[in-house]
């Protein structure tokens, strides 16, 4: 009976249903069936208000939002142009840091792509840089932020494993660069063998630059310091990032407009606008996250974990074949769901059993991000492959091969990080 | 028929994004003033009292391990302010317990449901059918305090995140023990200022108002179908039965978030017969009303798209160009 229910649910899911009224509908399915009455569901949700790190998702979601609908996406291209364009594959590696910084703010929901996309496919191309792979690079660079403190996808899988926030952003910084390195290297090469045209490095252009994009340049520094220099808590970081990226756009730049006139009530700059959008992408987070905890609770009292481990445990002795298991469990799961309600959804699930296999928890959400990380360019059906189909106006197919050398540059570099587990854990205590 | 509706759609979905822009200014004012006082106010009257205390010298040793007592109420609003937003205790394997537990009224329900395995996973991996998911969390916490002191250093101890902890251990008698340093030690203005200025209510509310906002900004996700999907399939499906799958896809919508509303008729009867005093003015109940209002407003969001669907469907009424029927991508 269960059975068919989650059959039919997912079915429902694989139709296009909000994936929290599926899960919503799973649960309430559950505690009927159990005799428990529902009012359990919104009692779970409810205790999200309980939690301290919660403010966090919107307000780190507002200051990305903030940034994406700023012109900070120009200057940090040309800042990042300046300093390192000079080098062969430079325009590459611009494109791969500055999306890294959009993605780390925004959590890889699609926002770099569309905002960084269309300013930077233009470039690479009129640099000489192969049009499938200046398309191929964009794509899978929208997502590569995400193992970088202060991304969202971190804070949340932090709230809902009950792994610490601050080791997390941590031990996600070497994987990060690893995989941001090995696209960096590869876009070394092509532009080697294309012969792209450099830019000249002037200290008056870098000069220049720098100081243009200098507020936005400090903002992951007052972020970090803030954290790790033992002033503030996350949470209280999270406040100050979004008031000082507010105060940067608002009354540095002016680029967001509080008070637009009347015409432009609508447009992309006004705060209004930035507010609500980030709101938007907050509420379907949370509302997703709130059911979840519902369904977990129930998951968790009929010890489902466990009895997935009795099962896995019968086939899989070692903790390597166990991990290839799950990286190729996650990688599907990357590429089915979004980032947010996979964590939600399925790190109740795996870190028990993970923790059986003897994974370091911290270790275990680096390889789920990494994954997920992945995921979204994982064909048929990975985000980032639909978006950039959608931004540069090409068929999906294409964008498949064109981003197939990344993902085996990529799924090279997930092994490393999968394996070598002291990349993740040597900057912990 | 579908024109007045949808009008009437765009109506509700200004005066919620106005309400949604609201919420969230002001949770960016409470959290700076947080941040602020937390982080400047404190320490001044942490310094004013050592400094005062230092020129009495009526109990040189004792007076700042005293003064840290002050705040740590044994109601949860402490844990409020003690804690900041009451995450000092992110740091250890406890963290979840602890940051769950914070608010003390059942620091057993969220962990024993949710976050027992992980609450100690540093120790050996935890039976996750042992029951002291809460009690794990506790436990983490005072251990944390050490590995976490930076954060608390500059408060001098003086109950930044504290509060929240010793809340949680239960430790309530420990904390009433001390006596107030007040009564030997002349407290200077500033520290009286600073005290009239604490508002532990912020933390509260914020952490209500994350959810307030989460709901309204659902709302605005379901008019514009916007709301996170899987959808393979409708990406191979044509066009025409994509438009009949979104009228089912919204048809259960509509019924999970009616029952979903029902639950949180409910929840708020739960905390009418059993009210809890969040705040001075407000009981939890008003922000629970949150989850009735949320859930039916959602529900009626995903009726319009029901009945706009079914119009498009038999093409009653000509969809307009930009309607796709599954949602955007993003």
């Amino acid at each position: 009976m269960s059975l068919v229910i989650v059959g039919l649910l997912i079915f429902c899911a694989l139709l296009g249903a909000p994936l929290f009224v599926v899960l919503a509908a799973m649960a309430l399915a559950f505690f009927t069936m159990s005799d428990t009455g529902i009012v359990v569901l919104t009692e779970e949700h409810y205790k999200l208000a309980t939690n301290p790190h919660l403010i966090t998702i919107p307000l780190f979601t507002f200051a990305g939002f903030l940034m994406a609908h700023s012109n900070a996406a120009g200057r940090l291209v040309r800042v990042a142009r300046a300093w390192l364009g000079w080098m062969p594959g430079g325009l590459a590696i611009v494109v791969i840091a500055t999306c890294a910084f959009f993605t780390t703010f925004t959590g890889a929901s699609g926002v770099t792509i569309i905002a960084l996309g269309g300013l930077l496919f233009p470039m690479l191309v009129t640099e000489n840089y192969p049009e499938e792979f200046s398309l191929g690079l964009i794509t899978s660079s929208g997502s590569i932020g995400l193992l970088f403190p202060p991304s969202l996808p971190i804070i949340l899988y932090g709230i809902v494993a009950a792994v610490s926030i601050d080791d997390l952003f941590i031990a996600g910084i070497a994987p990060g660069l690893l995989m941001t390195s090995v696209l960096a290297v590869y876009s070394f090469f092509i532009a080697k063998k294309n012969n792209v045209t450099r830019t000249e490095f002037t200290w008056r252009e870098a000069f220049d630059s720098a100081r243009a994009a200098f507020w936005e340049l400090l903002v992951p520094v007052v972020v970090l310091v803030s954290i790790y220099g033992g002033f503030v808590t996350i949470a209280e970081a999270s406040a100050i990032a979004a008031v000082y990226v507010l105060f940067v756009e608002v009354v540095i730049t002016k680029d967001i407009k509080v008070f637009p006139a009347k015409e432009d009530r609508e447009a992309h700059n006004s705060l209004f606008v930035v507010i609500r959008e980030s709101m938007v992408m907050v509420g379907a987070i949370l509302v997703i996250l709130g059911v979840a905890l519902g369904l977990t609770n129930y998951l968790i009292q009929e010890e489902v974990p466990m009895k997935i481990l009795a099962v896995i445990e019968q086939h899989v002795e070692s903790k390597i074949v166990f991990l290839l298991l799950l990286t190729v469990f996650l990688l599907i799961v990357g590429c089915l769901m979004d980032i947010f309600s996979a964590i939600v959804v399925v790190v109740p699930l795996i870190t028990p059993i993970a923790a059986e296999y003897g994974i370091h928890p911290v270790h275990l959400a680096v390889i789920f991000l990494a994954n997920l990380e992945i995921g979204y360019i994982t064909p048929p059906v990975g985000m980032n492959l639909f978006i950039a189909s959608l931004a540069f106006d090409r068929p999906v197919v294409a964008l498949y091969r064109m981003a197939l050398p990344f993902l085996f540059l990529l799924l090279g570099a997930l092994g490393v990080i999968v394996f070598w587990e002291d990349l993740s854990l040597f900057m912990l205590d | 028929m579908l024109d007045r509706l949808l009008k009437f759609e765009e109506q509700l979905v200004r005066v919620e994004a106005a309400l949604l822009v609201m919420f969230v200014l002001m949770m960016l004012g409470l959290a700076t003033y947080n941040v602020f006082y937390r982080n400047v106010l404190v320490p001044m009257q942490v310094n004013a009292l050592t400094t005062a205390a230092q020129e009495a010298k009526a109990a040189p040793a004792q007076a700042t391990g005293e003064t840290a007592k002050e705040e740590a109420t044994p109601d949860d609003s402490a844990g409020g302010f003690g804690g900041g937003f009451g995450d000092d205790d992110e740091d250890g394997a406890g963290g979840f317990g602890g940051g769950f537990g914070d608010d003390g009224d059942d620091a057993a329900g969220f962990g024993g449901g949710f976050g027992e395995q992980p609450a100690e996973e540093d120790e050996p991996p935890a039976d996750p059918v042992d029951d002291t998911a809460g009690f794990g969390g506790d436990f983490g916490d005072p251990d944390e305090e050490g590995g976490d002191g930076s954060e608390d250093d500059p408060a001098g101890g003086f109950g930044g995140g504290f509060g929240g902890d010793f809340d949680d251990a239960n430790a309530v008698p420990v904390v009433q023990v001390a006596p107030q340093p007040t009564a030997e030690v002349k407290v200077p203005w500033l520290a009286k200022v600073v005290d009239a200025v604490k508002l532990e209510w912020i933390d509260v509310l914020l952490r209500q108002l994350v959810l307030v906002v989460g709901f309204l900004g659902a709302m605005i996700a379901a008019q514009r179908r916007k709301h996170i999907t899987i959808d393979a399939l409708s990406k191979v499906l044509p066009e025409r039965v994509n438009r009949w799958v979104s009228v089912f896809t919204s048809s259960l919508s509509v019924f999970v978030c009616l029952v979903l509303a029902v639950a949180g008729i409910d929840l708020v009867k739960i905390s009418l017969e059993f009210p809890k005093e969040l705040m001075s003015w407000a009981d939890e109940w008003h922000f629970q009303l949150a989850f009735p209002l949320g859930f039916g407003l959602l529900a009626f969001h995903f009726a319009i798209r029901v009945f706009e669907g079914v119009m498009y469907a038999t093409g009653k009424v000509e969809p307009p160009d930009d309607y796709e029927p599954m949602g955007g991508v993003i």
